[in-house]
């Protein structure tokens, strides 16, 4: 790892990172960047940028609320592999899904260069547009609160990571550069003539190590409390959490992993004739319409907790505040457990749908 | 219907044949066609694993076979069997594409070309090969099979109870009985010698089925040629009363345990002992009862005891993973495919291996005492269970059987004249064939290969006397179903909720007496959509068919649903005759209420609610219903067979001997594989002399072309075939010799030696060769061992140089016996040399066992050494190039054997291709063997259809081996290329482009590599062809894109919506 320290100078981080971003697009490194922004006050988006100016200007890569995650942009823009090579300044959650999405077929990770960043949580979309300049004081959501993943996997992608946990203005931020980066860009970086920064590496990793600690007994703490309060209700504990569910699937839109193109229970297979609705409402003397919601999400969690990265876009989508994030991740934290699959750490690890074997079955 | 029938024709199973002809009694005029047409029949005798593959392969070839079995049912041995070695499951019902078999008791009963006489034996066999005449007696038909519907009130009122030898793993019964609950034909049968014709059973069978007065009858069949299959006797263990059987409960044989571990065993799977049902907790198996024993009836090994051992013991562990379970034994002989492995899996799970000789089994209160001889020293230990791995004999009946063969007896009472030489399967009758454990022996797969070698003996007779090995004309091939060649299927027709559906009852009497028939009927009318609902008196007899061809006729409907028994049988039976009066594909709706329903709630009159429920669903799933349609598509004539070796050789001469033009492809300048190195074979044969004697075959067959130095460059599935370019090796030449296309391919692409262990070519530079080196060392000196190099006083061997460790976990198989081989030959030559084999077992199954008998007794000292305790070669003092330290397991002593030539046997690695695997779609383990359908029942095939395997391209065999599965891969082979045409399922997957994201999951998943992307549409595409409708891709798909025909998840949510409304 190619460790190097950007200076950040009194305009502070963001112009730091900007001005770096923009010229490993000014250089030729990447034909496009995708970049956090803020267009109006209090509000950020994803900007496909090809004038490095804007970069310089307007990106805003510390902010820290996440409005989307950024791979479901990224991945459709994508989708087929691109003729120039595209940046995107991703955070590790979002990274994490891109790589599921790459290996859904989804996305095309050739010509795509990922620049991983430190991302400590992200708060609240709406308090972020009231309070974005004294972001401090908010409260960060309960799926940044307990998440594991601070910094970007580093063998996702052959990439770029900025590293500043434990890491202040004075002393600069962390460039580190995979030993797997095409030397080509490699070679245009190390020319910026930016200074050594192992030194910055070891820092950034006792303050990390400091901060998985407290993330570890909060994850746990966090979910033990999750599981205790469904536990001994079983089904029925998940019915009564869903109960508010309006069906509108818009946890199925903000789900980064969620990729079909139509989601099944909007489709054909769950039209039911009106003579099956009332026969149901007449066998339970009523029925919640619309119907299906419970097994919408166990068919959603069925299809997507083992590629589930935490991220909580689900929970913050939901229009009636269901508290989805303790349910999806808690879940997905198990089955992936049981398969020892790690969602988003590697390309080369097989979706473990694939590589079923008939002797998993047999009895440990 | 038997009084039509009755004269003449006994006991043939009418069952099968109505089944497929349904209204139109084909029974009588299958054994016509078998006498008129004499050129196309095979008599098969015994049904079991052998006889049933022989038949099927045959049938499939579309010829006639007469199935004989002397037991009241076909399926021989295995239908005892809980599981199966190395797989541990049922392997006759493992998903393999149903080219053949789904399960071969179901296929043989159900084939329209296969009669199935059961209670029969072959009386004599006259004329000869091409024209034969075989008489078959025929015991009387006591119970009529088309009458018994099983239920048992027979049984039940019979007085006679009948005992069983236990160590056969049978029951005692009563005079009348079912043989078991995977019998077939599934009816109760009589026992003659034992019923003393009461009359209770005829009084209390409500159906009239049995006849007390029934009679015996000859019946003569017109054959081309005869295979001989059959089964395996038990050695009866009362005849070694050291072991304690028949003193004590708790000294049971394997088979006995086998019942006891099967749900279907007389305790339902539980394994409890004595009245108080104790279970054992420490169990003790004791391996080469009878067998390998030189003074008593089984000197040879019976080769398939070590590894039924090792299946129990590993349910037992994981039944009761505390309990302690312990193998005595002498050698583990797991060397087929997979058995290493499976051993070291059971060693995993806890069961210990001991090896050594158990003198003796005390019977005491509670338990039984193992004496253990080891070193001289004996030591007892306590055991709660003893389980005796008893042998295996010559079948009863096998004089019988060889007189009326006319042929003579072999190896200790089995069939068989050149069983260890190379034309196996043959006898010196010419056209009479052998194969099964009546042969030697054998495991399944072993069975499976010689049968099929069988088999191709006999299809080769039959086209022969037909006149003309043509392939294709010889033999009118069996009506295939109708075929619709469907483009996009337009239903101009009703709107869904206005089609007609029409519910046919069957009353099957008395089987569905707990129903209220009248009911059902009667709230049938009354359902949506429902314009007839009918009573059908036996959907199973003509008339019932008929009665419901009258009622659809009289009553259009568009939908049909049966209420009766298992869809299985249904739909078989009114298939053809529903398509007659209009009912499509896809149409027809099966409501299991009988094995649902009327069986398992007898006096519960909730069946009848339940009958009402799954008739609904049927209602439901049927409205959702849609056509389903068959393609078809031509297989290209002509075969490839990669490989010029001993399997090569012959599978293409088979092949060519069958009418079917081959390309032979061997990589090297001359023909024979690593046979070429090998002189002769261990039971002394003249493998030169093979090897010329096929290499000038194939030459001069002028349907076979021989590309020598040749390899095959680039191959893919093409339609219904294969295309292939065949590259010249030769330097400098770079066109192809052109690209072909072919129906089948078969892979005979061997083996090689591998290479030395570092571990063992480290410090030594001289006297280290490998077994093979040593061998030609042995070849050059002519086999005057005068004319060797030096002095040679001491040869050391080391068994599993590299083998059977962690890096390379199978057994290799072949090196015990070359081992055997050149430690027999030097001794031969050159008595006065000591020659030591230190081995971890020696393997000599079957009838090799009686080399190793022959090496002992020429004074080969085997050593035994320990897993953990690899021999180490030092460099040699006194003259010796090599000292070699071994740890004797036996003595437990470090020994140092000063040596001429330490010999180091190391294993075989196979040729597993990456790119012929892509390309045919096929796969190969770690250790380079190609991976067949299925590792018991399909040996030779693969899971894409009309790829074969033999040789030690599948797995390390010697040369008599090799024959056998060329021969059997051969067959299978021709069976593809002589039906010509490959038909689709009806129900295969199915894309919904609108809903792909094309994130290939179904791609993955699919195990028989019928999907694929469309990479510029980025959406799945299925081969309907290849897809065999398992529904693993629909279950992936997590957009509801994959969709599978008949099972659609709309049509399955509506109809499990209405099971609980």
């Amino acid at each position: 790892m190619n460790n190097l320290v950007i200076p950040v100078g009194e305009e502070g981080r963001a112009r730091a990172l900007g001005e770096f971003l923009a010229k490993v697009l000014e250089l030729g490194v990447v034909d496009a960047m995708v970049v956090p922004v803020m267009p109006v006050p209090g509000v950020i988006t994803y900007l496909m940028a090809k004038d490095p100016e804007l970069i310089r200007k307007r990106a805003e890569p510390f902010a820290r609320v996440m409005p989307v995650n950024g791979a479901s942009p990224v991945a459709r823009a994508v989708s087929k592999k691109p003729r120039g090579r595209i940046g995107a300044l991703l955070k590790p959650c979002e990274i994490r899904a891109l790589v599921e999405l790459v290996k859904l077929k989804q996305a095309e990770a050739d010509n795509l260069l990922v620049i991983g960043i430190d991302c400590v949580g992200t708060v609240d979309r709406d308090e972020y547009k009231e309070a974005y300049s004294d972001v401090g004081r908010l409260q960060f959501r309960d799926a940044c609160k307990v998440c594991l993943n601070p910094c970007p996997p580093d063998i996702a992608f052959p990439g770029i990571n900025i590293g500043h946990i434990g890491l202040d203005d004075e002393s600069g931020l962390l460039v580190s550069l995979s030993p797997e980066l095409d030397p080509g860009i490699a070679g245009v970086i190390e020319e910026l003539g930016f200074e050594n920064g192992d030194a910055l590496a070891g820092k950034r990793q006792s303050a990390l190590a400091t901060l998985k600690e407290e993330r570890d007994k909060a994850y746990r703490e966090f979910f033990e409390k999750a599981r205790a309060e469904l536990d001994g209700e079983g089904i029925g504990g998940v019915a009564k959490l869903l109960a508010a569910c309006t069906g509108c699937r818009n946890c199925r839109v903000a789900c980064p992993v969620c990729y079909c193109r139509e989601c099944i229970f909007d489709g054909d297979v769950f039209d039911y004739e009106t003579r099956q609705i009332l026969g149901r409402a007449g066998r339970k003397g009523g029925l919640k319409i619309p119907g299906e919601t419970l097994l919408y999400h166990l068919t959603r969690m069925n299809h997507m907790s083992l590629s589930c990265v935490a991220c909580g876009m689900c929970e913050d989508a939901c229009p009636v505040n269901i508290k989805l994030f303790p349910l999806f991740a808690g879940v997905a934290g198990r089955t992936q457990g049981l398969l020892q699959y790690v969602p988003g750490r590697s390309q080369e690890d097989q979706l473990p749908f694939t590589t079923f074997r008939e002797e998993e079955l047999e009895p440990r | 219907m038997s009084e039509e029938y009755g004269h003449g024709s006994g006991n043939v199973d009418d069952r099968c044949c109505d089944i497929t002809y349904s209204s139109k009694g084909v029974k009588r005029v299958m054994l016509e066609v078998g006498r008129a047409n004499n050129a196309s029949a095979v008599l098969v005798v015994g049904g079991g694993v052998a006889g049933m593959h022989a038949s099927l392969t045959l049938a499939e070839a579309g010829v006639n076979v007469f199935l004989v079995d002397s037991s009241p049912t076909c399926g021989g041995l295995v239908t005892l069997l809980d599981r199966t070695f190395p797989t541990a499951s049922c392997g006759v019902c493992n998903m393999a594409i149903s080219e053949q078999a789904y399960c071969p008791m179901i296929e043989v009963s159900r084939h329209p070309l296969i009669t199935l006489m059961t209670d029969s034996r072959v009386k004599s066999v006259q004329g000869e090969a091409g024209n034969f005449t075989v008489a078959v007696g025929q015991k009387g038909e006591y119970v009529r099979r088309a009458l018994c519907d099983s239920c048992g009130k027979c049984e039940a009122v019979c007085p006679v109870e009948v005992d069983v030898p236990a160590h056969t793993g049978m029951l005692p019964h009563k005079a009348i009985y079912r043989p078991g609950h995977r019998s077939l034909p599934g009816v109760f049968v009589l026992d003659d010698s034992a019923c003393d014709r009461c009359g209770k059973c005829v009084e209390a069978c409500p159906r009239g089925a049995i006849n007390l007065d029934a009679k015996p009858c000859d019946v003569e069949v017109s054959v081309s040629a005869v295979i001989a299959g059959p089964g395996l006797g038990h050695y009866d263990p009362l005849t070694r009363k050291e072991y304690g059987y028949g003193c004590t409960e708790n000294v049971i044989t394997g088979l006995e345990l086998e019942r006891l571990l099967s749900p279907s065993g007389p305790t339902g799977g539980r394994l409890i002992r004595g009245p108080g049902c104790r279970i054992p907790r420490r169990i003790a198996f004791v391996q080469c009862i009878g067998s390998r024993d030189r003074a008593g009836e089984v000197p040879y090994c019976s080769a398939v005891c070590c590894m039924y051992a090792i299946k129990e013991a590993m349910k037992l562990k994981e039944l009761m993973p505390d309990a302690v379970v312990k193998v005595f034994f002498i050698d583990i002989r797991a060397c087929g495919k997979g058995f290493e492995e499976y051993y070291e899996k059971a060693k995993g799970l806890g069961v210990e291996f001991v090896p050594c000789r158990v003198s003796c089994v005390e019977p005491g209160n509670e338990h039984v005492y193992v004496s253990v001889e080891t070193d001289g020293a004996v030591s007892r230990e306590e055991f709660d269970l003893a389980v005796l791995s008893t042998g295996f004999t010559p079948p009863d009946g096998i004089d019988e059987l060889s007189q009326a063969l006319g042929i003579e007896k072999g190896l200790f009472g089995y069939l068989g004249s050149d069983v260890t030489g190379f034309s196996p399967v043959a006898t010196e009758r010419e056209g009479i064939y052998v194969c099964g454990g009546g042969v030697e022996p054998q495991d399944i797969p072993t069975a499976i290969m010689w049968s099929g070698a069988c088999a191709f003996h006999a299809l080769k007779d039959v086209l022969t006397t037909a006149g003309s090995p043509c392939a294709r004309e010889a033999t009118p091939m069996p009506k295939p179903g109708p075929i619709e060649i469907a483009d996009d299927v337009e239903s101009d027709e009703r709107e869904p909720d206005e089609e007609r559906i029409g519910v046919f009852v069957c009353r099957c009497k008395p089987s569905m007496d707990g129903l209220d028939i009248d009911k059902i009927v009667k709230w049938a009318k009354e359902q949506d959509q429902v314009v007839t609902a009918m009573e059908i008196p036996d959907m199973c007899m003509d008339r019932g068919v008929e009665a419901l061809l009258a009622g659809i006729k009289q009553d259009p409907v568009d939908k049909v649903i049966i209420a009766g028994c298992s869809p299985r049988d249904v739909a078989l039976l009114v298939e053809e005759g529903l398509q007659e009066v209009g009912i499509k594909k896809g149409f027809l709706e099966v409501a299991n209420i009988r094995e649902q329903c009327a069986w398992p709630h007898m006096d519960d009159e909730s069946a009848t609610e339940k009958a009402l429920d799954l008739v609904a669903m049927a209602i439901e799933q049927t409205r959702h219903g849609k056509p389903l349609t068959q393609k078809a598509r031509p297989i290209p004539e002509g075969a490839l067979v990669i490989g010029g070796g001993i399997a090569g050789m012959r599978a293409a001469k088979a092949l060519a001997d069958l009418g079917h033009k081959v390309s032979l492809v061997e990589k090297a300048p001359v023909l024979g594989g690593r046979a070429c190195s090998v002189k002769r074979s261990l039971s002394g044969m003249d493998v030169q002399a093979l090897v010329n004697k096929l290499s000038e075959e194939v030459r001069q067959d002028p349907l076979i072309e021989v590309h020598v130095s040749s390899e095959v460059s680039r191959i893919s599935r093409v339609d219904g075939g294969f295309r292939a370019t065949i590259q010249s090796r030769e330097a400098g030449s770079q066109t192809p010799r052109g690209e072909s296309e072919c129906g089948v391919v078969i892979l005979a692409t061997g083996g090689t030696e591998a290479e030395p262990p570092k571990a063992f070519t480290g410090q030594v530079v001289s006297g280290v060769v490998t077994q093979t080196e040593f061998e030609a060392e042995l070849d050059q000196a002519g086999l005057r061992l005068e004319d060797l190099p030096g002095e040679i006083r001491t040869v050391v061997m080391i068994q599993c140089a590299g083998s059977r460790d962690a890096e390379r976990p199978h057994c290799s198989r072949v090196c015990c016996l070359q081992a055997l081989k050149n430690a027999i030959r030097m001794k031969t030559c050159r008595p006065e040399t000591e020659v030591y084999i230190l081995h971890r077992d020696m393997r000599a199954p079957g009838f090799y066992e009686l080399f190793y008998e022959q090496a002992r007794e020429m004074g080969v000292v085997f050593i035994r050494y320990p897993e953990n305790a690899v021999p180490q070669l030092l460099p040699g003092d006194s003259g010796k190039p090599v000292l070699v330290e071994v740890y004797d397991e036996g003595l437990g002593e470090l020994l140092h054997i000063p040596a001429d030539f330490a010999v180091l046997s190391v294993g075989v690695e196979g040729s597993g291709d990456a790119d012929l695997a892509s390309g045919l779609g096929i796969d190969f383990d770690s250790q380079g063997f190609y991976t067949e359908a299925n590792i018991k029942a399909r040996p030779t095939d693969f899971l894409t259809p009309g790829v074969y395997v033999c040789g030690t391209a599948r797995a390390p065999t010697a040369v008599r081996e090799a024959l056998i599965s060329a021969e059997a891969a051969a067959v299978r082979a021709a069976v593809r290329l002589r039906r010509g045409v490959e038909h689709s399922r009806e129900n295969t997957s199915n894309v919904r482009a609108r809903l792909c994201r094309g994130c290939g999951i179904c791609v993955e998943v699919c195990p028989y590599d019928a999907r694929s992307l469309d990479e510029d549409l980025r959406v799945a595409v299925v081969d309907e062809f290849r897809c065999q409708g398992c529904g693993a891709c629909q279950v992936a798909c997590p957009g509801g894109a994959a969709e599978h025909l008949g099972f659609e998840a709309l049509r399955l949510l509506a109809a499990l919506d209405v099971a609980f409304s």
